[in-house]
């Protein structure tokens, strides 16, 4: 009797523990909806150097994991890596995929309520011109009507839409996650008080960081656009008081990046999702 | 009869205990199987002109190999405890010591898997290691300035360092994994031969010793709960 107990206790046992064996460590959360991130990149007048894009993906990537636990989202990948694809998929191979993703990031810029001709750069410009037509930016009333559109979801251009379904299944994502750094620019400030103070890491700055994201369901094409903008009287202050009254300019850009990307992530997973969900 | 129910009792309570024991061990042991290798770190620093504001172009290079060495020890001496075996450059590790050239090809090395792994190629950073490997470990200096900490009563220097990590999959060259840390020195030493300049003012080794040291132990935890 007590041997059949053993027996089956063993059984139980070896089951639990071989199906643990083939855990890989590194493995998401498959909770809540799946999220690709997409190109980080500077479409705004000023380019911004890659190294800097690179460390606010970067920063990205740690809030995505960290609110991961709350389990609306989990990561899927990123344009970083993109496999090699096949015949099957729809895509010949790694370059084609890129560009189809900077062709959704772009489409998805142009046809966003608060896009600003002005303040784009050329890639950005020619694009919006090549799919909107020249004329639509000089046409007051559809301009007037776009700028209703603030906070409202919206579709990327069809065929697009076949392109972003096709990363979807692909990849396995619900969502696709671009974000556009428009601006990150940092002043120096004079003023008759510190015009004798030589060190430039001690004289006061100004900074502004301003971005917008792009989240794309990738089932019907709606996207929904969210914008950040930080500026010295809404953060700073408060990073003041945890770094001392001087701050070197790299140090305020990577506090900001930090403020952005966890403002991005939880406006992603309360108001992104909930907007396209009730859209689709 | 009773003799006979006592050794049913005694088989029972041996049978629980085994469970119990089982149970209780570490499932570690399950997934020593897999085989992380340590890259290296690169700096993106070096490569932002910030003009007038530093020159770290030239001092990056202390930094640099420091951070190195930091990275590899605290990993190899961390991730064998949540399971991952990491793996030393073997091939090359005792040839480094001895030869400056093969140690130079080495770095060189290392700085194109890292460029390459970038773009999700693994095929450079398998031939820093001769084994067959599961994960790369890579990362990145993203920032490293002098903060000014300012009381009423004193005027102190620190040093700044955020890094940044990404584990890659051998296998497909997928981003597993991305971790960022930072680390803040206490206090400031005196000046020494190798002192990180950073516009006028100038702060001992010890203290970005210190920065890169709390910025990389930050990161190993952050990877630990991940695993």
């Amino acid at each position: 009797m007590a041997l059949i107990r053993i027996l089956a206790l063993s059984v139980i046992l070896t089951i639990f523990f071989t199906s643990s064996v083939f855990a890989a460590p590194f493995e998401s959360k498959t909770e809540g909806a799946g999220i690709f991130v997409g190109e980080v990149a500077c479409y705004g007048e000023h380019e911004i150097k890659p190294e800097f894009l690179d460390t606010f993906k970067d920063q990205l990537w740690q809030s995505l994991k960290d609110f991961e636990n709350k389990g609306k989202m989990h990561t899927v990948g990123d344009d970083k890596w993109l496999g090699s694809g096949s015949a099957s998929s729809g895509f010949a191979g790694l370059i084609q995929v890129d560009n189809v993703l900077k062709d959704i990031h772009k489409d998805a810029i142009a046809f966003g309520p608060s896009f600003q001709k002005e303040a784009a750069n050329v890639e950005m410009i020619y694009y919006a011109e090549k799919a909107l037509g020249e004329d639509y930016f000089w046409d007051e009333e559809k301009l007037a009507a776009r700028k209703q559109m603030i906070g409202k979801p919206y579709h990327i251009s069809p065929k697009l839409t076949e392109a972003a379904k096709t990363v979807g299944r692909q990849y396995g994502a619900d969502y696709l996650l671009f974000c556009n750094l428009v601006d990150a620019d940092v002043k120096l400030k004079n003023s008759i008080f510190n015009a004798k103070v030589s060190s430039l890491s001690e004289r006061p700055k100004q900074i502004r960081v301003e971005s917008f994201f792009y989240l794309i369901n990738t089932k019907t094409g709606l996207v929904y656009e969210g914008y950040n903008l930080s500026d010295k009287t809404g953060q700073i202050l408060s990073l003041l008081g945890q770094y001392g009254k001087a701050m070197t300019a790299q140090n305020l850009l990577q506090c900001m990046f930090e403020v952005q990307s966890k403002r991005i992530v939880e406006d992603m997973c309360n108001a992104g999702q909930k907007v396209l969900g009730k859209g689709a | 009869m009773l003799v006979r129910k006592f050794w049913v009792r005694v088989l029972d309570l041996v049978g629980l205990t085994l469970a119990i024991c089982l149970l209780v061990s570490p499932k570690v042991s399950a997934a020593t199987n897999y085989y992380i290798g340590i890259v290296g770190i690169e700096s993106r620093t070096k490569t932002i002109n910030l003009g007038d504001y530093t020159n770290l172009d030239d001092m990056a290079k202390h930094p640099l190999a420091y951070a190195q060495d930091v990275f590899e020890d605290i990993l190899t001496t961390d991730l064998p405890t949540v399971g991952l075996t990491t793996v030393d450059k073997t091939a090359y590790s005792k040839a480094m010591r001895t030869n400056e050239a093969e140690f130079q090809r080495v770095q060189e090395q290392m700085r194109k898997s890292i460029a390459q792994l970038d773009k999700g190629d693994t095929s450079e950073a398998v031939k820093l290691f001769d084994k067959k490997l599961d994960y790369f470990i890579y990362g990145y200096i993203a920032n490293m300035t002098i903060t000014h900490r300012e009381s009423i009563a004193s005027s102190n220097l620190a040093v700044r360092v955020d890094l940044t990590t990404r584990i890659v999959e051998a296998s497909s060259g997928k981003v597993v994994c991305v971790v960022t840390g930072k680390g803040e020195s206490a206090s400031r030493g005196g000046g020494s031969r190798k002192s990180f300049k950073f516009g006028g003012d100038e702060i001992s080794e010890e203290c970005w010793h210190e920065a890169l040291e709390k910025a990389i132990n930050q990161i190993v935890e952050k990877i630990k709960k991940q695993v």
